[in-house]
């Protein structure tokens, strides 16, 4: 009897990240990071020359700002 | 243009943004851009009336191209503790929304214009506080429909006399 392997969840997670996204339309996601630096930087270099990134609140998180 | 009824957005683990979804808040699509580089990006910011100030990250700012050398530091004190901030004098304008919560980058509701935000480390989100920001503006937030309104105060016109009407229109 094989052990039971557990399948991935294959939906992206992003919780507690910065997330840039594409303007071209759908709003895929293009680059993401727990640094804001290096998604913008990512953003740029796929020719975003305003990048939108934005940072994903985690679910389970309650924020005090 | 006045913001009337800018909906609450929610933002998902998998990086989807839904109107009055699941954890919305009152977040503004903004365009922050440094007037002297013009390097800009854009992104939601949380209207927050508990911030006395516009309160972005830092890492934001250098990669806005701003010197860090150059901006006064500021003393902030947040829930999660106190630390220092640079301040810099940053063009914000507000965007549109979609219907499906993201940016509608091409439609600038409002600029806001050169106004003073402080840079933090510790920072994640973008805040608009009441220095530079909110206290140009009438807020409404009806929290029951998630949904918001921020008018000038000249707008405000609650017991201004009408104008005359004539057949040849308003006096």
């Amino acid at each position: 009897m094989g052990t039971a392997r557990q399948r991935k969840d294959p939906r992206p997670d992003y919780q507690g990240q910065y997330i840039a996204l594409s303007s071209s339309g759908e709003g895929r996601v293009i680059a993401s990071g727990r640094k804001y630096g290096p998604v913008f930087d990512a953003a740029r270099k796929q020719g975003e020359t305003i990048p939108t990134v934005v940072f994903v609140p985690k679910d389970d998180t309650t924020y005090f700002y | 243009m006045p913001i009337r009824d800018y909906p609450f957005v929610g933002i998902h683990a998998g990086g989807g943004f839904t109107i009055h979804g699941k954890n919305p808040s009152p977040r503004l699509w903004i365009r922050v851009e440094n007037p002297q580089t013009g390097i800009s990006t854009d992104t939601t910011a949380i209207v927050d009336t508990g911030a006395s100030t516009c309160l972005f990250p830092l890492a934001c700012a250098t990669m806005l191209g701003y010197d860090m050398s150059s901006g006064p530091t500021v003393s902030i004190g947040t829930a999660g503790g106190n630390g220092v901030g640079h301040a810099f004098v940053t063009r914000v304008s507000i965007l549109g929304i979609l219907p499906d919560g993201q940016a509608s980058k091409g439609k600038v509701l409002r600029v806001i214009g050169n106004i003073q935000v402080v840079y933090a480390k510790d920072c994640n989100e973008f805040l608009l506080g009441q220095d530079s920001f909110l206290n140009k503006f009438i807020l409404v937030i009806n929290y029951p429909e998630k949904k918001f309104s921020l008018r000038l105060p000249e707008l405000y016109t609650t017991g201004a006399p009408k104008a005359k009407r004539s057949r040849h229109g308003v006096h």
